[in-house]
């Protein structure tokens, strides 16, 4: 649906896929450009995307030359998508929600020491994350905005996940103050 | 620079209330270097505020040794204690402690001018200081007119007015919004970039994802360190919160 989006705002090549879907949305997933072909390709064989048509000099550069737009199915099928909400219903079943619990069932000191593993690994990688964003270079503004966006996304869940633990870890060491404060 | 700037070897510090002793730190190793910023993390009691304290020589140890930039604090006046304090640490709190009848550069000038600097070099001091944090000229703004942020950008202009070799925050950025806080932090970052050894208590995880290193204190003991493995006592056992699982088919993924 990514390339349905960037293909709705003009018709594009796969590189031009490739390097339009890193920067917008924050450069966090690199995609090759077989990927894109196939998907592209994918997307033809469901009537959603066609090949353009294109000037003699862009034909003559082969298959990365030759540009691609959206059909008017390829329109509907992005509008209902972007109408869909996305939200998970059900409880996250990530493994650290999943082991943390677990380890609440040993001893007290076990437990902690799991917390306390998680806590470290998370806090290196929100600070890696930290790092990476001051020293990321992007003199194009919608990309620049979007990695901005992305890392907000991607620290917000981390702050909740430490957030989380602490209150695991008031739960295994004060559970008078973990009853008061829900 | 050869020492760390921050040195705590099997410090403790207890508290008597009445006939009871209360234990806020219990025998805490620790070692900072110039260059970093390091969080101390934990929950209230933990004791994360009471080793800001000792570091700023404020309460003594009751055992072990606490170093600044070398020098051991133990068995030091208090007089000598808050030279130490003014010449090579610079300590910030949450509620920025500007005296409110001073401008912004008077607040700055106040501790130089008590450590001798003379009148003319401590407002060109100040002056430097104040525009190294962002605080726009005029400096003459009082305290009540300027923002939270503000305010504590010029609570850390007076800690760092003199290079430092350790800087001490105490929940620097509780009382700002987030945006805010952030750029507190990257003025720290500019702070360690210039050698000083920044160490922040804070209870926020944003906070310490700013920390080349984050410390976690639980009773007064240090429990985890993103720097190195820290070797775990034995804690009393107590009953599991849940009890184990009756089936492996929870989380079995």
């Amino acid at each position: 649906m990514g390339l349905l989006a960037l293909l709705a705002e003009g018709p594009s090549h796969g590189y031009q896929l490739k390097a339009g879907f890193e920067a917008r949305t924050g450069g966090v997933w690199t995609v090759n450009v077989g990927q894109i072909y196939t998907t592209l390709d994918r997307l033809q064989g469901e009537g959603l995307v066609e090949p353009a048509p294109s000037s003699d000099a862009d034909a003559t550069g082969g298959r990365d030359r030759r540009p691609w737009r959206i059909t008017r199915d390829g329109k509907e099928a992005l509008e209902a998508w972007f109408d869909a909400v996305d939200l998970d219903i059900a409880p996250p079943r990530d493994e650290l929600l999943v082991k943390v619990l677990l380890a609440m069932g040993r001893s007290t000191a076990e437990a902690l020491a799991v917390i306390d593993r998680q806590r470290v690994e998370l806090y290196r990688l929100a600070h890696a994350e930290r790092r990476a964003r001051t020293t990321a270079v992007t003199t194009d503004p919608v990309a620049r905005l979007a990695a901005t966006l992305m890392a907000e996304a991607v620290s917000a869940r981390h702050e909740a996940d430490l957030h989380w633990l602490d209150r695991c870890e008031a739960a295994l060491t004060d559970p008078a103050t973990f009853e008061e404060t829900p | 620079m050869t020492e760390p700037a921050l040195q705590f070897h099997a410090v403790t510090k207890t508290y008597r209330h009445g006939l009871v002793d209360i234990s806020a730190v219990r025998g805490i190793d620790l070692s900072v270097d110039g260059g970093t910023i390091t969080a101390v993390m934990g929950p209230s009691g933990s004791g994360k505020s009471t080793l800001l304290h000792l570091a700023a020589g404020m309460v003594t140890a009751t055992s072990g040794r606490v170093r600044v930039a070398g020098a051991d604090l133990a068995g030091r006046s208090p007089t000598e204690l808050a030279a130490l304090r003014r010449g090579a640490v610079g300590v910030v709190f949450q509620q920025y402690n500007l005296i409110p009848s001073l401008t912004a550069e008077e607040n700055v000038t106040l501790p130089l001018e008590l450590d001798g600097v003379r009148f003319r070099e401590a407002r060109a001091i100040a002056g430097a200081a104040l525009e190294a944090v962002g605080i726009e000229r005029p400096h003459d703004r009082y305290p009540d007119d300027l923002s939270g942020g503000q305010q504590q950008r010029v609570a850390i202009a007076r800690a760092v007015a003199v290079p430092r070799r350790l800087v001490l925050a105490d929940e620097p950025t509780g009382a700002l919004d987030t945006s805010t806080g952030d750029r507190i932090m990257d003025l720290f970052r500019d702070v360690a970039d210039r050698g000083a050894a920044v160490v922040v208590v804070t209870h926020e995880p944003r906070v310490a994802a700013f920390a080349d290193r984050v410390v976690t204190l639980r009773d007064g003991r240090r429990v985890s360190d993103t720097a190195s493995a820290v070797p775990r006592e034995p804690e009393p056992s107590r009953v599991p919160m849940l009890s184990a699982p009756g089936g492996p088919r929870a989380g079995a993924s």
